[in-house]
């Protein structure tokens, strides 16, 4: 700034630093320098200068916020939740150890953004030599308790994560009409298009339905038929032979069972067992033997009978 | 020859008096099959029998040689359309049975069931085709429309009768018993001809009024069909008096026919 006061006038011979009438080499090189540009130089902006100023100090602050916000606790609050999230939602899908690792890892990262990043923590600032001694984080503590743990505990390990696949019992009924009953009958049932088993109990036959846990409450297409296995000369013929049922249930743990291990559905699934043709309509043969004379006359209409 | 004689009578008497008691204990033993068996009692909405097995009824004049006494049993316990759970289960399970007796042994089946019935059977069929239960109503109005005849039809005509089988919740025990008398109506001597006529007459305006009855509407029309399917002609049967052998509604005491007026009329 100094040299921009001089203008464009020589320094006077004999003057210090320029007092003899040659001018220094320092002096022609600077100059010659600074002779040519500031020749036409303007006085730069202040206002553009403190606008690029602040700007690239809010760029800085807002990296410096990013940066706080990745290496904040929450952050990893978060991304500990979501690990623990992606354990939930694939629990049914995975293998149990992947899902083991996946809470172990989802909850070391919750545990380190909650603050128990150190188990022990002592720095020094005095003197001229600092020293920092950070003794095993909580992750590093927990990896080592989870390597140990998986060696130790395998077993335990699977019984705990392994997919929660349970059976519920669905039962089938009959009418309860005292016509015949489902003891003469033999099952083939199917849940979603996959067979599965059945037993009969008492006068019920009862089929077992694979279901998750956390997959309660949706509806399950149950196909169902049932064989009439009684013998051809005690056969009641009001009872059908074959009796395919199509029926979509929800899959609803009755409340007063849903502690054991095999829970019963909320409803049973009543089958009528008598066909179709004399449910309701008494045969027209029968009576026919009403009449003292012996049957049905041409004009006559048939009686209107209805059982509801 | 005195001793020889006395030998033969009293071998005899031991013959006859074993063979009563094997009938005797065979007939119990083949009863004792019908006895009740609870399948679940859990509540009482769920009290369940078991249904007999086909094999106990393939004789249908030994199972209703059972069945029917059981039937006309629960007469002293089942005086309404109101059953209770466990007579209601033992009811359902027996008159079952008889469906399906009567379902597989058709028209020789019926005539066993007719020689052995009596008005407390059909009584009792006839509460069971009026009650609460939905199956009961089922059982016991099918059967009766399989057994009904002018021996019998008076129990039925007499229910309709009751004012309260035109509550709005009784009407499904309603339409069942007249279905019921529509059978007999082609076969009506005249007693029953002339009893079912007045139940025309009388039913008619009151079903006329309720505006969710055309199912009762229906029955009633084929009722009045079938009543004059029956001419004036000596070959009908509405133009004779009952025969002695069907006269079991002589003895019959209305309970709920006869209270306003004469409704159910036999002989004088």
């Amino acid at each position: 700034m100094a040299n921009d006061s001089s203008g464009g006038q020589p320094p006077s011979a004999g003057s210090p630093g320029g007092t003899s009438d040659q001018p220094t080499k320092a002096h022609a090189t600077v100059g010659k320098e600074e002779r040519g540009p500031k020749a036409d130089a303007t006085p730069p902006d202040i206002n553009a200068l403190l606008a690029e100023l602040l700007r690239h100090r809010d760029s800085r602050n807002q990296k410096k916020d990013v940066w706080y916000f990745l290496s904040s606790g929450v952050f990893f609050m978060l991304v500990g939740a979501l690990v623990l999230l992606a354990a939930f939602l694939t629990i049914t899908t995975t293998h149990a150890s992947f899902t083991f690792i996946l809470v172990v890892v989802g909850v070391a990262i919750l545990l380190y953004g909650t603050g128990t990043q150190g188990v022990g923590n002592f720095e020094n600032t005095e003197g001229a030599a600092r020293y920092k001694i950070g003794i095993a984080g909580g992750a590093g503590i927990l990896a080592f308790a989870v390597g140990l743990g998986i060696v130790l505990r395998a077993d335990d390990i699977r019984d705990a994560f392994q997919v929660e696949r349970k059976y519920a019992q669905l039962v089938f009924r009959d009418k309860g009409d005292g016509v015949g009953s489902l003891t003469s009958y033999v099952s083939e049932i199917s849940v979603d298009g996959l067979p599965v088993p059945a037993f009969r109990s008492g006068d019920y036959i009862v089929a077992f339905v694979p279901f998750v846990a956390n997959a309660t409450g949706r509806e399950i297409q149950i196909n169902a038929n049932f064989y009439n296995v009684e013998a051809e000369q005690a056969r009641n013929r009001l009872l059908a032979q074959k009796i395919s049922l199509h029926q979509t249930v929800a899959l609803k743990l009755d409340v007063n069972d849903a502690g054991f291990d095999f829970p019963k559905l909320a409803s049973p699934i009543v089958v009528t067992l008598v066909t179709d043709d004399v449910k309701n309509d008494p045969d027209e043969s029968q009576l026919a033997g009403l009449g003292q004379d012996g049957g049905p006359q041409p004009g006559l209409p048939p009686p209107a009978v209805v059982a509801q | 020859m005195m001793a020889r004689a006395f030998g033969i009578l009293g071998i005899l008497v031991f013959a006859i008096s074993a063979a009563v008691a094997a009938t005797t204990q065979a007939l119990a033993q083949s009863c004792s099959e019908f006895d009740e068996i609870v399948v679940n009692d859990k509540d009482p909405g769920t009290l369940q029998m078991r249904p007999y097995g086909a094999e106990v009824l393939v004789n249908s004049k030994i199972a209703l040689r059972c069945l029917l006494p059981i039937v006309a049993a629960m007469k002293a316990r089942i005086n309404s359309p109101l059953i209770e759970p466990r007579d209601l289960a033992r009811f359902v399970q027996v008159t079952g049975a008889i469906r399906s007796i009567l379902g597989n042994g058709s028209i020789a089946a019926i005539n066993d069931f007719r020689d052995l019935d009596n008005l407390d059977v059909i009584m009792v069929l006839a509460f069971g085709a009026r009650s609460n239960d939905q199956v009961a109503r089922v059982n016991a109005a099918l059967i009766l429309s399989d057994v009904i005849d002018n021996n019998s039809i008076c129990v039925v005509i007499d229910h309709l009768y009751d004012p309260a089988i035109n509550a709005p919740d009784s009407r499904s025990g309603r339409l069942n018993l007249l279905g019921v008398a529509t059978v007999v109506a082609p076969w009506a001597y005249r007693e029953n001809f002339d009893n079912l006529k007045r139940l025309q007459d009388y039913m008619t305006p009151i079903v006329a009024a309720e505006s969710d009855a055309d199912q009762t509407r229906r029955v009633l029309q084929n009722l009045a069909e079938r009543l004059d399917f029956q001419k004036d002609t000596p070959e009908f049967q509405k133009n004779s008096a009952l025969p002695g052998y069907l006269r079991d509604c002589y003895r019959y005491l209305p309970v709920w026919a006869n209270l306003n007026g004469k409704q159910l009329i036999y002989g004088n």
